[in-house]
């Protein structure tokens, strides 16, 4: 019951985050044109696909209600992990190939590099690799990646959706940063700092039982969502 | 009977209130006016709310009564602002707010002192932040100036989207004997649509930028 409890306070925690986007940092391509080499710092990812409710019934009881809503929560994620798997489907690397394809069709060479990241957080100054040849590091955090209902019943289905957050840093001044921005696709409530995608109209799963039977569709509503999110960190680096 | 008068009353406040409810905003769709600019009038210019600690916006109305521009047979509305000077960088994020099924199309022009054209954002730089539809960008030292107007190659377009919503109500209520009180959470996914107008509220939003320490 405590690990429930626990995974539910981390989930809010994590949602509280996508919805706290920080003032972003337009990029300005023409002032920083010196920048043309870009490393790609292993993106901060989470480790399974979510599948959020956004409101419930279990909402209305307190405590009790949270829950019983992290518990059912958990298992449709589980089951979520299962499908993800079985299917080959490994959304991080998908999204790293596509933010690659994002940044070289813009002009950028990239290089993929290490850094220690906490949790959720983009990398401390002090810890991107300076040694790197490169004049850029791109930092990206995908907070959530998965799928999202507004609420239960019909006219609210299971969509694709996620919540990241990115940022440019200068290699010659770490603590220069040249852009920084939210990206929400298919949001909820979005805040005004964040870049808002609307939801694919083609991916809409009428309830968490038409996510799970239909495998492939499921996997490739994952793969165009990602892809998106990634294009999107390039068109901000326009 | 008693309650009769105050239920007359409340009638009667319910008519005037429905009468005064605005019409829902539709999009314009053509600039009626007579003669327009050939080139855009930088003067007199707007001036933008600026401060150099915090954020701070300007709304102007993009109108019928709006400076208009003629070039090459396409008309559109237009303002210019006069962009502040500052050591300090700032982002400017320049939109609308949807009003009703209108939603203006607009582009940006930034000029430096001497009036030349330093860059242009068009149709592909404005998204979404919130119900904002803005182009945000970076302020530049030599830009001086800047006109947004209306943009005739999007007008009558449409933009379609799916908005995703929730909704918390306070109940409270008595049932018998017992008083009870909770809150009810609703969810919303509704596809929204919006016609391109040549009018419309515009709102800057001026956000100085922290520089490295």
């Amino acid at each position: 019951m405590f690990r429930v409890a626990c995974r539910a306070a981390l989930c809010a925690v994590v949602l509280l985050v996508a919805a706290c986007a920080t003032a972003p940092v337009p990029f300005d391509h023409a002032a920083s044109s010196d920048v043309k080499r870009i490393g790609i710092v292993d993106p901060g990812f989470p480790d399974n696909a979510s599948v959020v409710l956004a409101s419930s019934v279990g909402q209305s009881f307190g405590l009790v209600g949270a829950l019983v809503d992290a518990g059912m929560r958990s298992s449709r994620e589980s089951d979520m992990a299962a499908l993800v798997q079985k299917r080959q489907f490994q959304a991080k690397a998908e999204f790293m190939q596509a933010l690659h394809q994002a940044l070289t069709a813009r002009g950028y060479e990239v290089v993929d590099l290490k850094a220690a990241r906490k949790s959720h957080d983009f990398v401390d100054a002090a810890a991107y690799p300076h040694d790197a040849p490169v004049d850029a590091y791109l930092d990206t955090v995908v907070l959530n990646c998965g799928f999202l209902a507004a609420g239960i019943g019909e006219s609210t289905p299971y969509r694709p959706g996620v919540a990241l957050k990115c940022q440019l840093v200068s290699a010659r001044n770490p603590k220069q940063v040249l852009m920084a921005d939210t990206i929400l696709l298919n949001p909820v409530n979005p805040p005004k700092e964040a870049i808002q995608i609307s939801a694919l109209p083609d991916y809409a799963f009428r309830d968490f039982d038409a996510l799970m039977a239909d495998p492939p569709r499921t996997t490739e509503a994952l793969t165009k969502i990602v892809d998106l999110s990634a294009d999107t960190v390039g068109k901000v680096l326009e | 009977m008693r309650p009769l008068p105050f239920a007359g009353l409340g009638l009667g406040l319910a008519a005037l209130l429905g009468a005064c409810a605005s019409q829902p905003v539709k999009p314009t769709l053509t600039v009626d006016r007579g003669a327009c600019d050939t080139s855009p009038m930088l003067a007199p210019a707007a001036p933008l709310n600026f401060d150099l600690r915090d954020e701070k916006t300007t709304d102007v109305q993009l109108d019928k009564q709006s400076r208009c521009l003629e070039v090459d047979g396409a008309r559109d509305y237009y303002a210019v602002y006069d962009l502040p000077r500052a050591d300090q960088p700032y982002s400017l994020a320049v939109g609308a707010i949807p009003e009703g099924t209108s939603l203006p199309s607009l582009q940006v022009v930034l000029l430096d002192a001497q009036g030349t054209v330093s860059r242009r954002l068009t149709a592909s730089q404005f998204q979404f932040r919130g119900d904002r539809f803005v182009a945000l960008f970076k302020s530049r030292q030599n830009e001086a100036r800047m006109i947004v107007q209306s943009d005739h190659a999007l007008v009558g377009q449409e933009l379609s989207r799916i908005q995703e919503r929730t909704e918390t109500n306070v109940i409270s209520g008595i049932a018998g004997h017992v008083a009870f009180f909770g809150s009810l959470h609703t969810g919303e996914d509704k596809t929204v649509s919006n016609t391109f107008s040549y009018t419309g509220r515009l709102i800057v939003t001026i956000t100085p930028i922290p520089t490295a320490s």
